[in-house]
């Protein structure tokens, strides 16, 4: 096989997806929503047919779903070992692996939650700008490129489309006629 | 026939539905044009946008932006060997080499000119297909859209061809969640753990959002450093490409079929039609050794075939409801939005909605080549843009994408939820679109499955007795036995080799 078909085979039939830590987790995780069944949807009384139970669709969703990982456990059996395992040093690795990923989803939470007090304009560039920060790419250039974008963002989705958001509470200090203006459009 | 046309055209012709289809196809070029941005994110993030939109135009904005994106990732693919939507990959491996010998505008214009004509031949097989296919759908009872769907289920598994696997428990978790909420028959709670938020089912566009849009965002503002250079363009037109698309007739009308057939199939889509694609142009090329180094075939076989796709992957959803891939599922979102119901009937109740789509992708392709044709030198700045930058973006526009459908921040946070899923999901390579075909088809399965058994009085024998139905079940064996054959014939080859070793 010629270098550039290894190459285009590689993409098209890329490696085996996930471990079995995964696919063991995912189980774990079906078999304990197939048990919490009988509390989670009612059985009822009915000669209308097996098919109109109210468990029937759940139960085809979660079987595939059980059954499927639990191939796959099988299939990966072969890594699953437990010699040597620290549950502390695994967790570690795991929060380290989805570092960006937590960090953005923290700022993401605090963002949601600044919109009420510090309003639209002010909360999306803050955010923005820490984000870049974090990941280092805050400049001069890429702060002017953050506060272009949010003023088209402010200009498109609260001036254009009339996104609705909550008065806020750092807009109550301005006068009257300027904290409506505010709350209107940033 | 030329009646409906003239009311399409008529339809079409408002600014609202024209500036759609300009804004669409120029946020989709953009898109495309710049690595690590796909398409699905910012459909999903404009999805509750169009939703407050006229049916057409909203459907015509979403469809602007999926197929200008197949446009524009050839730019990054030629000039910069990265290619700018996932399906630009094999693009990457002739028009790369062509732009470091100096040809990077003639391949930029073979790209563009293959990928208009593979659109064209594509709305010309909606235009033709989409109604014969519709009357068919006539003949389907409840029986028959049960198995339609269970066969568009299980084309979407076996289209991941070595996650298979995986995506078979995706499409069953993606079934399951379909369930959450109230169940219609006895309107009793389902997994609502008591929640009030859940009373009303997982929400799709915030699920969406999250999986694709925002997910993505973290592995944006992963990435580090921005080493990639961008070739130079030369001087010269970009018109060179008809020229270069008439020595090379065959090669552009197979790929251009093999794309149109490939959209029909739930699941195979662009990726599937540009890979065979590319096989055959080689197999059947006078010069299959130049493949990988610059053949001017390489570049028409994937683009042709990847826009093939665009338009005659509608087919299924407009003719039978039947949506064969993620982005086709947000497309039925906004259709249920505003009541419109996929199938036979809209062809004879909307007749000038369906003209009016086929002239917003006609006009979508013109706008998109006309554009590109004259753009390009500036366009090509946009590869320079940083994904960390994008990503930050994309979380705003995630939240404002959730939020704006129903004013709740509680959907932002199941954006959210579903983002860190979706990034756990990406990490391990486990497939995230079958859960989303399994959240729209599945619960499609279980109603009809439910209706054709009261039709029956439960007896299952209904899905072998009528005849469409029994084929296709016999589709769905037989796919599946096929799978099954090749899983086996190729461990028994690795078995054998084995041994040899």
């Amino acid at each position: 096989m010629s270098t550039h078909n290894k190459k285009r085979s590689e993409v098209v039939e890329t490696s085996e997806a996930g471990s079995v830590a995964v696919y063991l987790f995912m189980a774990l995780v079906g078999l304990a929503l197939l048990i919490l069944m009988p509390s989670q949807i009612q059985w009822v009384d009915t000669n209308r047919g097996w098919y109109l139970q109210p468990r029937f669709a759940s139960s085809i969703g979660l079987s595939v779903f059980v059954f499927f990982a639990c191939i796959q456990v099988f299939q990966l059996r072969d890594q699953l070992s437990f010699k040597g395992f620290n549950p502390l040093e695994r967790l570690v690795d795991f929060i380290g692996g989805y570092r960006t990923a937590l960090m953005a989803s923290l700022l993401f939470l605090i963002y949601l939650s600044t919109l009420s007090v510090l309003g639209f304009f002010i909360s999306t560039l803050l955010f923005i700008t820490t984000l870049l920060w974090l990941s280092r790419l805050l400049d001069r250039f890429w702060f002017l490129m953050t506060l272009c974008m949010v003023m088209m963002l402010v200009l498109i989705f609260r001036v254009g489309v009339n996104l609705w958001l909550p008065d806020v509470w750092l807009y109550e200090f301005l006068p009257e006629a300027l904290a409506d203006f505010a709350n209107q459009y940033l | 026939m030329l009646d409906i046309l003239i009311l399409g055209f008529q339809e079409i012709s408002t600014f609202q539905v024209l500036s759609a289809i300009v804004i669409g196809a120029l946020i989709g070029v953009t898109i495309g044009s710049i690595p690590g941005l796909e398409p699905a994110g910012v459909m999903a993030i404009l999805l509750p946008l169009t939703f407050s939109m006229e049916p057409l135009p909203g459907v015509t904005l979403l469809l602007g932006v999926y197929g200008g994106a197949w446009y524009g990732g050839a730019i990054p693919a030629i000039l910069m060997n990265t290619p700018g939507t996932p399906v630009a990959v094999l693009t990457t491996y002739d028009g790369y080499p062509m732009a470091q010998k100096g040809e990077g505008r003639k391949a930029l214009s073979i790209a563009y000119t293959s990928s208009f004509v593979g659109g064209m031949i594509s709305v010309l097989s909606l235009v033709t297909l989409a109604p014969v296919l519709s009357q068919v759908a006539r003949l389907f009872g409840s029986a028959e859209f049960a198995m339609l769907a269970a066969l568009g289920m299980t084309f979407v598994v076996l289209a991941h061809r070595k996650h298979v696997m995986p995506a078979a428990m995706m499409l069953g978790f993606g079934m399951f969640l379909g369930t959450v909420g109230i169940d219609r028959s006895f309107s009793t709670q389902v997994f609502t753990f008591d929640q009030l938020w859940l009373l009303n089912g997982i929400p799709l566009v915030p699920a969406v959002i999250g999986l694709f849009a925002m997910s993505q965002a973290f592995v944006l503002l992963g990435q580090r450093g921005n080493d990639s250079t961008v070739t130079k363009l030369e001087q010269g037109g970009l018109f060179s490409g008809f020229v270069t698309l008439l020595r090379h007739k065959v090669t552009v009308i197979r790929s251009a079929f093999l794309g149109v057939f490939m959209g029909l199939l739930p699941g195979v889509g662009e990726f599937g039609s540009q890979f065979f694609s590319y096989t055959l142009a080689q197999k059947f090329s006078k010069d299959p050794d130049r493949f990988g180094k610059g053949a001017e075939e390489g570049i028409i076989a994937s683009e042709t075939s990847n826009n093939a796709v665009t338009a005659s992957v509608m087919i299924p959803l407009l003719a039978f409801g039947i949506p064969a891939d993620a982005l086709m599922a947000m497309l039925l979102a906004v259709f249920m939005v505003h009541n419109y119901i996929p199938g036979p009937m809209l062809f004879v109740e909307r007749p000038e909605f369906i003209s009016g789509i086929y002239w917003s992708l006609f006009l979508m392709n013109t706008v998109v080549f006309v554009y590109l044709l004259f753009a390009t030198r500036w366009i090509v700045h946009l590869t320079r843009v940083r994904g960390r930058f994008i990503g930050a973006l994309i979380l705003v526009l995630g939240f404002i994408g959730a939020y704006s459908q129903n004013y709740q921040f509680s959907d932002a946070w199941i954006a959210l939820g579903f983002a860190i899923f979706g990034y756990f999901l990406r990490r391990h390579q486990i497939p995230a679109v079958p859960i989303i075909l399994g959240l729209v088809l599945g619960p499609v399965f279980i109603t009809r499955f439910q209706q054709a058994m009261g039709v029956a009085g439960g007896d299952l024998s209904i899905f072998v007795s009528r005849p469409v139905s029994l084929v296709l079940l016999s589709l769905i064996v037989l796919s599946l036995g096929v799978y099954f054959w090749s899983v086996i014939r190729s461990s028994r080859h690795a078995a054998t080799e084995s041994l040899q070793q």
